[in-house]
């Protein structure tokens, strides 16, 4: 009757939110390859002398360096801890289950402004506010364990308890289990919550803002700064390359552990 | 690792595992009540019963994934409560079989002998002699998930074999199978365990499966031991109810006994008393009688009863067709209740017919279920 | 048995102590501390709730909570009315299809903030496309102030939160059974009436749960408002940032800090018990 209308107009809907969930991302790569001097929209023509402009400049290879390491070592030293907290939360109830669930997860709880200037704050008071790189790397752990924390907490309590009895019953002690047995089948959960977590860390803005000084700043905190006095382009060449680097780290993620992995609530 | 020295110690070293008064509790659910079970080197013995027995978690007490709330184990004469299950060295097949999937069939088999820092030359030696017992040699590079459920069933048993343990525990191996494999397997894990006499511990709710495998059986209710024996012991004399209930005796009537003069006989109607060979119960006491299906037989109601039969007129209301034979459900005014009687197909029979019951074959059993 | 086996507990917490003990020192105490200094004298002497007061009676600051309220309230029914068609349509899809949908729902999750609001920027903006359409089309005369308001930042909002909601709702409607809609159909319901006497109620705790993520995340949002919003909307996450790098007020930096940290935590706080209530009374 109506109805087969209704569901199409359903569609359109749908269509045009998902249209507009992907129109910022689109128009950005689009505007980056224009070869005006200004940002016009749509660019009278095409070039890339945006990218070879953002290719000599130093901030940018300088923030870039900064947001790798950050991301490359805090996601290091997350994954580490947070496994080993996972794995405590794997152990079924037991007395401070639910504290210990808390205070892990804490950080995703608070607001990012309020967490950076509570850091910013205590830095302050310790005198270390320009320690720079170490200060950053603090920081991003902290909010990449959450992350980290739910993915392989989420790998390891739907892998099979009996894989743990059966390594019992061989001989395993539980280190041995843990590590011939335990690890390997949470393995691409862990691998999944790793990106995940590099990439939090990497496109973060609102606790770095807090916590960059002079030199030392990471890009994504340039970039926002670079936005407020340039007009050109440039930032939408950057804002390119950020965006070629996470769908390419999205695609790793799918493969690894399909589209779930980002469905673990 | 068997070893000798226990052998000598004293008289009762025979017993591969003695079980004592195992009671187990999960907070207030009392699970398993003053449980003894003894079992010989190399003897197969099956805990058998429906779910929520208490047999699983005997086995994981044996296996030591649960710890007894008051009793004793002991293997082999050494007690090993306070021991941790990778000290023990019992082979276990779970029932999902519980392969590692991120290891080959080789390498899941090879696992305990990598435990026990065994060099790599030797474990592959053993690993496929293993693999060849069970008859899955050649197939030691597949993974888990390119393999089939019986396959999977044969590398979860060679890798509990292959570290040649003091136990083997089987946790329900058989249900996960179809009925054809499931038969199948039965007579390999029969084969496996007589070659390599390692004492078995098998946990089913399949009546049928227990009696074929078995030297010993162990039927669990409710958390206790209903009855323990040689499969002839359970099938021949069942002690109660229950039991003749699981094993498959399809008659059970409720009677109560009397004494008439010297003899006891149980009356299970107005109109019928019937005098079994033994009543271990005194007059007056509520019981159970128990009669299989083929000892009742069948007759044309214009047949003469023979004397000292017990006989009684009855009315058909269903038949079931078995191949050779035929299931018929008969209700009869001096029964309380319907009676099944086995006779084969070829006979045929009116809606009124004489049921015969064996008098011999009568068991007089307490009412537990 | 080993201690493992006996003592769950000990070992759980010797495994998770360095995890805890660095979210304590950077993120516990520090918040502690800056809770403290709320309450605290600006010379340290005694403690006082004049910063809150002088909040309250800000101007600025009860403008900034007023918008932020707003803000959030309106990114909240625009999430809801995109979230909707968008988790129906998903959980009928077809398997491909509904990865491809859901893949691009999710993926602006992984770029930046920054990034996608300055997206909204060259779309919103006085020479962005919009303003070229309308106005290349002779609708309006002048570009339309698109950014730096209220509208720049509810629209950039919107596009940051709208996976949250559709998740929210994914995760209830995909325990939907299918056969629940055949069946009102077959008693005669048309499809709306379908939807909201049966769809709708279902979905009800994903979508509470999505309402209050998606409100608590847009009142504490930074960058997106920071960047659409301009000098003269700021919220009261970007208040802050004024007060801690502009005029250096710390104090009522940290009344703010505290007041965003209270919110985020009701807002955690109402939804488990939600979801516990949910969980009783549905068994």
């Amino acid at each position: 009757m109506l109805w087969p209308l209704g569901h199409l107009l359903l569609v359109v809907v749908g269509a045009c939110w998902q249209i507009f969930m992907l129109a910022p991302l689109v128009i950005v790569v689009i505007v980056s390859f224009t070869s005006a001097s200004y940002l016009l929209f749509p660019p009278p023509g095409y070039s890339l002398r945006w990218y070879a402009a953002v290719m000599e400049l130093s901030w940018f290879w300088r923030s870039l360096g900064v947001s790798l390491i950050v991301a490359m070592v805090s996601t290091a030293i997350a994954v580490v801890l947070g496994t080993l907290a996972a794995r405590a939360l794997t152990r079924g109830r037991f007395i401070g289950h639910s504290v210990l669930e808390y205070v892990v997860l804490s950080p995703l709880l608070l607001p990012g402004v309020v967490l950076g200037f509570a850091l910013f704050n205590v830095l302050v008071l310790m005198g270390l506010e320009n320690a720079g790189l170490p200060n950053l790397i603090v920081a991003h752990t902290l909010i990449t364990l959450p992350f980290v924390v739910r993915s392989v907490w989420s790998a390891m309590a739907g892998s099979d308890a009996t894989l743990e009895e059966a390594a019992y019953s061989l001989g395993a002690t539980p280190f041995q289990t843990f590590r011939h047995v335990v690890l390997p089948s949470a393995m691409p959960g862990i691998l999944a919550g790793t990106i995940l977590a590099f990439t939090y860390s990497f496109n973060d803005v609102t606790i770095s803002i807090f916590l960059t000084s002079g030199e030392v700043t990471t890009l994504p905190v340039e970039l926002m700064a670079d936005l407020e006095y340039s007009a050109n382009a440039a930032p939408a060449a950057i804002s390119s390359l950020m965006i070629a680097l996470m769908l390419f780290m999205f695609l790793l993620v799918i493969r690894i552990g399909g589209l779930k992995a980002f469905l673990d609530r | 690792m068997i070893s000798d020295e226990s052998r000598k110690v004293d008289g009762m070293d025979e017993l591969a595992v003695e079980m004592r008064s195992i009671s187990k509790s999960f907070g207030s659910t009392r699970v398993l009540d003053d449980i003894s079970i003894d079992i010989a080197r190399g003897e197969f013995v099956t805990l058998l019963g429906p779910s929520g027995c208490g047999k699983t978690t005997s086995l994981r007490i044996l296996a030591g994934f649960e710890q007894p709330t008051s009793g004793e184990v002991r293997v082999n004469g050494r007690s090993v409560i306070d021991l941790p299950p990778w000290h023990r060295n019992f082979g276990i097949v779970f029932q999902t079989y519980a392969l590692f999937p991120f290891l080959t069939a080789h390498d899941n088999v090879a696992f305990g002998l990598k435990m026990r820092k065994m060099p790599r030359a030797e474990t592959n030696r053993r690993v496929e002699a293993a693999l060849e017992m069970v008859g899955l040699a050649g197939l030691g590079r597949r993974y888990p998930r390119q393999l089939s459920g019986g396959q999977r069933q044969r590398v979860a048993l060679a890798r509990a074999l292959v570290i040649e343990p003091e136990l083997l525990l089987l946790d329900e191996p058989l249900s996960n199978l179809d009925a054809k494999l499931r038969t199948e397997m039965r007579s390999e894990l029969k084969r496996i365990q007589k070659e390599s006499g390692v004492t078995t511990v098998f946990v089913t709710h399949d009546q049928e499966e227990a009696f074929s495998l078995s030297d010993k059986i162990v039927l669990m209710n409710k958390g206790v031991i209903k009855q323990a024996g040689s499969p002839r012991d359970l099938w021949e004399k069942p002690n109660s109810a229950f039991v003749a209930d699981f094993i498959g005796v399809e008659n059970l009537i409720p009677g109560m006994v009397e004494t008439s003069g010297s003899a006891t006989a149980v009356r299970l109607s107005q109109d019928l008393v019937v005098l079994p060979p033994s009543v271990p119960f005194s007059a007056g006491s509520d019981v159970i009688v128990g009669l299989r299906a083929r000892d009742v037989s069948l007759l044309p109601v214009s047949a003469a009863p023979a004397e000292g039969q017990t006989t009684l007129r009855a009315h058909i209301v269903d038949a079931e067709y078995r191949g050779e034979t035929c299931a018929y459900r008969l209700v009869s005014d001096a029964l309380p209740r319907p009676l099944t009687a086995l006779a084969p197909s070829r006979e045929s029979f009116g809606e009124e017919v004489l049921a015969v019951l064996a008098q011999d074959r009568l068991m007089v059993l307490a009412d537990d279920r | 048995m080993t201690a493992d086996m006996k003592r769950p507990a000990a070992t759980a917490w010797l495994q998770s102590s360095p995890a805890v003990l660095l979210v304590t020192a950077i993120a516990i105490i520090p918040s502690l501390i800056l809770l403290f200094q709320a309450f605290r004298t600006p010379d340290g002497a005694a403690f006082t709730a004049e910063h809150f007061e002088g909040l309250a009676s800000s101007r600025l600051a009860a403008q900034a909570f007023w918008r932020t309220l707003r803000v959030a309230a309106w990114t909240t029914v625009l999430t809801i009315l995109g979230g909707y068609p968008l988790a129906i349509l998903i959980s009928r899809a077809r398997e491909r299809v509904a990865g491809l949908m859901l893949a691009v729902i999710i993926f602006p999750l992984m770029v930046s903030v920054v990034v996608r609001a300055f997206g909204w920027v060259v779309i919103l903006g006085p020479s962005g496309l919009v303003n070229r359409l309308l106005v290349a089309s002779g609708l309006v005369a002048e570009p339309l102030k698109l950014m730096h308001n209220e509208f720049g930042i509810i629209v950039g909002e919107t596009q940051l939160l709208l996976p949250y909601m559709v998740l929210s709702l994914l995760a209830v409607l995909q325990k939907v059974d299918p056969y629940l809609e055949e069946a009102a159909k077959s008693l005669g319901a048309n499809p709306i009436v379908t939807f909201f006497r049966v769809t709708r109620p279902i979905t009800l705790p994903g979508l509470l749960s999505g309402v209050l993520l998606v409100f608590s995340l847009a009142m504490t949002a930074f960058a997106t408002p920071q960047i659409l919003g301009g000098a003269r909307s700021p919220l009261l996450t970007t208040l802050l940032y004024r007060y801690v790098f502009s005029t250096y007020d710390w104090a009522a930096a940290a009344a703010v800090a505290v007041l965003l940290a209270a919110i985020a935590i009701a807002f955690v706080t109402v939804q488990r018990l939600l979801a516990r209530v949910w969980l009783k009374a549905n068994g």
